[in-house]
């Protein structure tokens, strides 16, 4: 079966600068795909070019994105605007970025119905509404329809959020960030109701997240991106308790868990996306850096089945 | 010289604004011993940071007394207030935001010496970099402005400022929050080895209990306002008495 999402060679900026480089990677349907890094390592860079969010001026500088078999970057914007909320929605970390203050929930659910399926009356988008309000924990359905945004606490406005991208049923979700802003209590029920929701609906997610719980328990791939790169991609269980790359390992370490002994964090920062060149980005920070990793131009390696590392050094993981 | 650095006792705190009333903090009573590590763990609208605020001044408690050192503050005029901030520090969640943003980190952390350490000039511009040396930035950063900086790098600097009195105590509210992982472990650690230096106490009030398990003595579990459980580290993760404690530890992903 041909991937949901094909993200081929795929290099984004803004202003002129590359962000996103060199990108590759397929998602299928029902799979979710977990995205981890540092702040500043393009995360968010790579979903927006992938929504293709031109107000927030991303640029697609080389590469294709496929989705559903049609090639995204060289669409039309009255196409692009058709699959946005239809088949593909997004959902941010700050529930009050996606929803319009000044205007009742529920006029924001029949503007997105409308704006797909032509004259839809109130009665019909309540109906919708109250069956995914229904899986993901909301009750109270009209109480929350005639709400505004700010009448409703975060874990509930951020429901709310997911349940209006879900609302057409889209056949990917891109969430950056879903549940940082929630306390630890609510993102667990948000999490495992996104899940559920995810499960009866048969929808595929792109998932940000810096919490590795979160990604841990929602995905089941993970790639790992430093420097607008991908320097590792995996299944979960593998990513997670046998890390290739040198990063992914230090990334690791550096998260707290319960009982565990203190987190060791790397030192410095994710290098300027302006002068990072052809080469290992990591090779300043590594502790397994050679003289020629500097050069090295690396390719990424099929270490096992469907996990890949970006790494000249052969030797630190075979 | 009485035991405790800071006690609470018997603290409420009580916000309204004609009809809506909210008490933030109910009959709040612990108390720390210098160079003591408390942690204080709670959920949004626990009354962690109302705590925290009351400590310092920016708040003023509806009943009780907060002893520091003893002497009780709670009526603390303006100038003895100052006086306490030359011992007591804060470091908070956006260290952007704590910092003026049309002004260089270098004259930034030259206010706060001038003011409360009393030193002027070169004097004070040699403390500057001494105090961004110590946390582990080039002196440099004193010519940067906050948004040129990371958020690891800004936190560093917010501690750098807090650091210019030599603090006894520094409260921590949230304050690797806002960073990744990464930054978040840098520092923790930053402050670990200043406390050691300094044997300085930390207050460190967050909503990450894995985090802070892993380097506090004491813990302080809040729930809507109040004390829900109280006690070391170790006897709360490995047997938690109230069933809020036990909900976060579920909750853990």
């Amino acid at each position: 079966m041909a991937p949901l999402l094909q993200v081929e060679n795929l290099s984004a900026g803004y202003g002129g600068v590359k962000i996103v480089r060199d990108v590759v990677f397929n998602l299928h349907e029902n799979e979710v795909l977990g995205i981890v890094g540092e702040s500043g390592c393009g995360k968010s860079t790579m979903v927006k070019a992938i929504a293709r969010l031109k107000g927030m001026n991303t640029e697609i500088l080389s590469g294709n994105i496929r989705f559903k078999g049609q090639d995204l970057s060289t669409l039309s914007k009255e196409k692009r605007r058709k699959i946005m909320g239809e088949d593909m929605a997004i959902i941010f970390q700050n529930p009050e970025a996606s929803l319009n203050p000044s205007r009742k929930i529920g006029h924001q659910f029949l503007e997105t119905m409308q704006n797909h399926r032509g004259a839809v009356r109130w009665s019909e988008m309540r109906d919708n509404a109250a069956e995914i309000f229904n899986k993901i924990g909301l009750d109270e359905v009209d109480r929350i329809l005639d709400a505004y945004p700010f009448q409703l606490s975060g874990g509930m406005a951020q429901r709310v959020a997911v349940a209006l991208a879900m609302l057409l049923k889209p056949k990917l979700i891109l969430a950056d960030e879903p549940t940082s802003a929630l306390d630890t209590t609510v993102q667990k029920q948000v999490v495992e109701e996104m899940l559920a929701l995810k499960k009866s609906l048969n929808t595929a997610m792109i998932v940000i997240s810096h919490n590795m719980g979160v990604v841990g328990k929602m995905a089941d791939t993970i790639a790992v991106m430093y420097g607008g790169r991908i320097v590792e991609i995996g299944c979960k269980e593998q990513i997670l308790n046998a890390p290739a790359h040198p990063y992914t390992k230090a990334l690791l370490s550096a998260v707290p868990k319960l009982g565990a002994g203190l987190p060791v964090g790397l030192k410095g920062r994710p290098p300027h996306f302006s002068c990072i060149k052809e080469g290992c980005g990591f090779y300043d920070r590594c502790i397994y850096c050679t003289e020629k990793c500097a050069s090295y131009n690396n390719v990424a390696c099929e270490i096992r089945k469907d996990h890949w590392v970006l790494c000249g050094r052969k030797e630190i993981y075979a | 010289m009485p035991d405790n650095l800071v006690s609470f006792k018997g603290v409420s705190k009580t916000f309204s604004d004609g009809n809506y009333t909210v008490q933030a903090l109910k009959d709040i009573s612990f108390s720390m011993k210098p160079g003591e590590i408390l942690g204080v763990i709670g959920e949004s609208g626990s009354g962690k940071s109302t705590l925290a605020k009351v400590l310092t001044g920016l708040h003023r408690v509806s009943s009780g007394q907060i002893l520091y050192r003893g002497e009780d503050i709670v009526h603390y005029k303006r100038a003895q207030w100052h006086q306490l901030y030359t011992k007591v520090q804060m470091v908070f969640q956006s260290a952007v935001g704590s910092f003026n943003p049309r002004r260089k980190i270098g004259p930034s952390i030259e206010e706060t010496i001038c003011l409360l350490c009393l030193e002027r000039g070169n004097k004070a511009k040699d403390m500057v970099g001494e105090l961004l040396k110590q946390v582990g930035l080039k002196e440099s950063y004193r010519d940067k402005y906050p948004h040129e900086l990371s958020g690891g790098e800004c936190q560093r600097a917010a501690i750098a400022r807090a650091m210019a009195v030599h603090p006894e105590l520094l409260i921590c509210d949230e304050a690797t929050s806002a960073l990744d992982v990464s930054a978040q472990a840098q520092i923790i650690e930053l402050l670990l080895s200043l406390r050691e230096r300094q044997n300085m106490a930390i207050l460190f009030i967050t909503h990450d209990l894995p985090l802070v398990s892993n380097f506090t003595e004491n813990l302080i579990i809040m729930h809507a306002g109040e004390i829900v459980e109280r006690g070391t580290t170790k006897n709360i993760l490995e047997n938690p008495q109230s069933r809020y404690t036990q909900a976060l530890i579920d909750a853990i992903l």
